[in-house]
């Protein structure tokens, strides 16, 4: 547990979530910290307010298979 | 007909010929009883038979064609389903030791509630891994699902029963459901159609989720007409999933052939080693959409790999949502591999999921540009990698769980995140003779042609299996 992410998650997984770890704060740590990065890089250069998850489903239906009609 | 003949039928065929009275529903349900329980011990795709059940709708589908009622295409036609599906009166545990003393249900899931309006009969809850989750088909709690076409192979998931029983001629068709790639994969591993939907197009009313966000309830089956006609069944919005789309819902069936017609098709080329054998028979995949479609250049479309993440988000968040209350209470009770897999959800934070959230239409934009343009669908292998062995794939050996998932999900993931349809369908076999896939993608609510593209393109590629232990293929590539 050799930094303080490792730690953090360590801690809130018992406070925070009521429950020991079974795959080790480290390699949760490692997913945690690559999956974060991954998507903070994407997201803050892109989003605006208008962005909202409820866009996506409208999206489907206009971009629709011309089939579908 | 005997037994023999009337299992090697397609769902279409078999419904035919129920129809023409020459099959009765009864004789197909009892063939198809008793081939589930040869095929039990070797691949272990029930969880439970609902053979008297099922007898009895066999039944009263017969009656109604004596009195000249027929339902549709699959009135009478044996099906069976993962065990995510709610049924009235029988236990849904969802693969899991947590949920396996629960009450049985009271009311169907919506997909099952048509099926069994358009005249399907339901054979009983299949083997999947456990809460959904897992591309192999193991599972601690019931043990292995294995490919019937090699039982020391997995048979892939987490539509694992799905689709052994359907390869092996336990039924005739099968639901399974997709979050990334728990559709496709079985399907391309025990050499069947297997179709993710659109996000939306299927309504998930009594399915247990592995990611509402992501989940596709869609069909199995052994030829592209058969999904054609299961998902003519279950497509449309519903009162008890508001997230159904609105979308029209076409004769899929009859729509198919006309919606491929003049087609322009692409590969779509991702980073990362394909296997040889996989690599083979993709070639043979291009050179038949090659030659009877328009083929154009090959795609490349870099952020693909962002939508894995994004996705991947998505589905850790959730399923720490849905598990957690578990987890803490009853951990003994959930496997190592779905313990760990789940655990980074508790931790991502809220901004990550929700950002996660909020750029979805902009990647369905970029990609929809991007990589597809003027393509209507794009063609890449389902897996990339033969089917491996059980020992090879086994999720619990300590550590495990994270490469192997990232191995066999690499090309299936991205699409679910985006929410488009995918058709995983078979293109031959590989050196061990076992079943490779290709996946089709198309648009949204592109699925009458994604269905007919796979019709054609197995024709040009010569697929035609008799179902059994193992399947016996019409050609043996290899």
């Amino acid at each position: 547990m050799s930094d303080s992410l490792t730690r953090g998650i360590a801690a809130a997984q018992a406070e925070l979530h009521g429950m020991e770890s079974r795959a080790g704060a480290e390699a949760v740590a490692r997913e945690v910290r690559r999956l974060n990065a991954r998507v903070r890089d994407l997201a803050r250069p892109v989003l605006t307010f208008h962005d909202q998850p409820g866009d996506f489903a409208a999206r489907l239906l206009a971009r629709a298979d011309v089939t579908n009609g | 007909m005997a037994d023999e003949a009337i299992l090697a039928l397609s769902a279409a065929e078999l419904g035919a010929a129920i129809a023409r009275g020459e099959v009765t529903s009864r004789t197909a349900t009892e063939a198809a009883i008793a081939r589930a329980g040869a095929a039990q011990p070797v691949t272990n795709a029930f969880v439970e038979l609902l053979a008297e059940r099922a007898l009895a709708d066999a039944d009263a589908r017969d009656a109604e064609r004596r009195a000249g009622r027929l339902r549709g295409p699959l009135h009478g036609v044996p099906l069976a389903h993962k065990d995510c599906f709610e049924r009235a009166g029988a236990r849904m545990a969802v693969g899991s030791r947590v949920m396996a003393g629960d009450a049985p249900g009271t009311r169907d899931a919506t997909a099952l509630k048509r099926l069994a309006a358009a005249g399907a009969v339901d054979l009983g809850r299949l083997h999947l891994n456990e809460m959904v989750a897992g591309p192999t088909g193991q599972n601690p709690h019931l043990g292995d699902c294995a490919n019937p076409w090699d039982a020391a192979r997995i048979s892939g998931g987490s539509s694992s029963g799905s689709g052994a029983a359907v390869a092996s001629g336990a039924c005739f068709g099968a639901l399974g459901s997709d979050t990334g790639g728990s559709i496709r994969l079985p399907a391309a591993a025990c050499g069947l159609f297997g179709l993710k939907p659109t996000w939306g197009r299927v309504a998930r009313g009594g399915c247990f989720p592995r990611a509402h966000t992501l989940d596709c309830p869609g069909p199995m089956a052994r030829t592209a007409l058969d999904c054609a006609l299961m998902l003519g069944a279950i497509a449309g919005p519903e009162g008890r999933d508001p997230t159904a789309v609105d979308a029209p819902v076409p004769d899929y069936a009859a729509r198919m052939a006309g919606a491929a017609m003049g087609s322009r098709l692409a590969v779509l080329e991702l980073p990362g080693d394909i296997h040889p054998d996989i690599a083979a028979r993709f070639d043979d995949l291009r050179r038949a959409a090659g030659d009877r479609f328009a083929l154009g250049e090959p795609r490349r479309w870099a952020p693909l790999a962002d939508c894995e993440a994004l996705g991947d988000v998505i589905s850790k968040v959730e399923a720490a949502t849905l598990h957690g209350a578990a987890m803490a209470s009853r951990p003994g009770d959930v496997s190592r591999a779905v313990f760990a897999r789940t655990e980074p959800g508790l931790h991502i934070p809220a901004p990550r999921y929700l950002e996660a959230l909020a750029l979805r239409a902009r990647m369905l934009d970029a990609f929809l540009d991007e990589a597809m343009g003027d393509a209507d669908a794009l063609l890449l292998p389902t897996a990339p990698v033969p089917t491996p062995t059980r020992a090879e794939a086994d999720m619990e050996g300590e550590g495990r769980v994270f490469a192997i998932v990232a191995q066999l999900t690499r090309l299936t993931r991205p699409f679910s995140y985006l929410g488009l349809p995918v058709l995983s369908m078979p293109i031959g076999l590989d050196a061990s003779f076992m079943p490779v896939g290709a996946q089709l993608v198309g648009r949204p609510f592109g699925e009458a042609r994604l269905l007919g593209l796979g019709a054609t393109l197995a024709d040009a590629l010569e697929w035609r299996v008799t179902p059994g232990l193992p399947p016996r293929p019409l050609r043996r590539d290899a």
